[in-house]
């Protein structure tokens, strides 16, 4: 998942869903992208990495 | 009290100068000239030897210069958070405390600004010479107790900050979440970039940026009861989940999902970009009321 900023991978698969309209003292116009996992029938460890784009 | 005060504010200082990175009035003006204010005033007290005169002095010049770069112009001089100052427009208002004004607000910066001029290099006959922040060299602190403990740490091109929790009252809001709160990266050219953006201010429902668990629509927000950094610089935050009302996960829910520590751990120059990771692990089981410890 891309954005403007910021590049997110995550494993293993997921539902995405980007929400608008947040904001912090630091930029006022912050969206939010919310990443939602089923529970897995066997424990296992879950990866998110983010990548500041330049 | 006011040299505990000082060294804490120089080792939670990010490398850009940063103060304002979590919690209540985030990224206020107010909080850069204050520090500078304390920092001067500390570096003026009997007792302060020289190496903890050129702390304060980097801490100083350091929150002066961000004052600079990421708040000063406009029409009056000066914009009392980053975010009006880059024009996000009436959004940007909902990112602030319904406290903050900006006549107040101003009003603040440029009171402790003009008291710490009476402490700075002009009236001095030799200036102090500025040392270097926490944040400067490769090492970490921890800081804080209980929900508001946090630690930094400086590892390479990077600089980040990890939080346990936030305290009572405060899960609707953002600002003061579990997990990591900024994240910054040395560009080639020596300036910091913000490879996450701080946690935006809300208000409606107790939220966690996450992970949550939310296995039967019951949500359950992260926090730890402790965090710590290792050597390599990796922090552990050492907690589980707990429920809205603040109750840690029952083990039925915990087995099912066996909420445990969540690392942060920062890839370093073995990254082949601007990279962290969040890597919530199962591995470690719950003990007594959530506080599964990993040592």
């Amino acid at each position: 998942m891309s954005g403007r900023y910021q590049r997110v991978r995550f494993a293993p698969r997921a539902t995405a869903d980007v929400q608008g309209g947040y904001a912090s003292a630091s930029d006022g116009n912050l969206v939010r992208a919310r990443l939602r996992w089923e529970p897995a029938p066997r424990a296992r460890t879950m990866r998110v990495t983010f990548c500041g784009a330049e | 009290m006011l040299r505990r005060v000082a060294n804490a504010s120089w080792r939670l200082a990010a490398p850009d100068g940063d103060v304002g990175y979590w919690g209540r009035n985030q990224e206020q003006a107010f909080g850069l000239t204050f520090t500078v204010y304390g920092a001067r005033m500390t570096a003026e007290e009997p007792g302060s030897d020289e190496r903890l005169d050129g702390r304060m002095e980097a801490l100083a010049r350091r929150a002066l210069e961000r004052l600079q770069s990421a708040y000063a112009g406009g029409r009056f001089g000066l914009f009392i958070v980053p975010s009006l100052r880059r024009g996000a427009g009436p959004l940007a208002l909902s990112g602030l405390d319904a406290s903050a004004g900006v006549a107040s607000f101003s009003g603040l910066a440029l009171m402790s600004l003009d008291w710490s001029l009476e402490k700075s290099d002009r009236r001095r006959e030799r200036p102090r010479p500025a040392g270097r922040l926490s944040a400067d060299g490769s090492g970490a602190s921890v800081l804080g107790t209980g929900q508001s403990r946090f630690a930094t740490v400086r590892r390479g091109e990077d600089w980040f900050a990890v939080k346990a929790a936030p305290g009572p009252g405060r899960i609707r809001d953002l600002r003061f979440d579990f997990g990591l709160v900024a994240f910054k990266r040395r560009r080639s050219d020596g300036s910091w970039q913000d490879v996450i953006p701080l946690k935006p201010y809300t208000s409606n429902q107790p939220d966690s940026a996450g992970p949550i668990l939310d296995p039967d629509g019951s949500r359950s927000l992260p926090y730890a009861d402790d965090v710590r950094v290792n050597r390599r610089g990796v922090v552990t935050a050492i907690g589980g989940w707990r429920t809205i009302t603040g109750v840690p996960v029952p083990a039925a829910c915990a087995s099912a999902s066996r909420p445990a520590a969540v690392g942060f751990a920062c890839p370093g120059r073995r990254s082949p970009a601007t990279c962290s990771s969040s890597q919530p692990s199962c591995a470690v089981p719950l003990r007594g009321r959530g506080s599964g410890r990993r040592r």
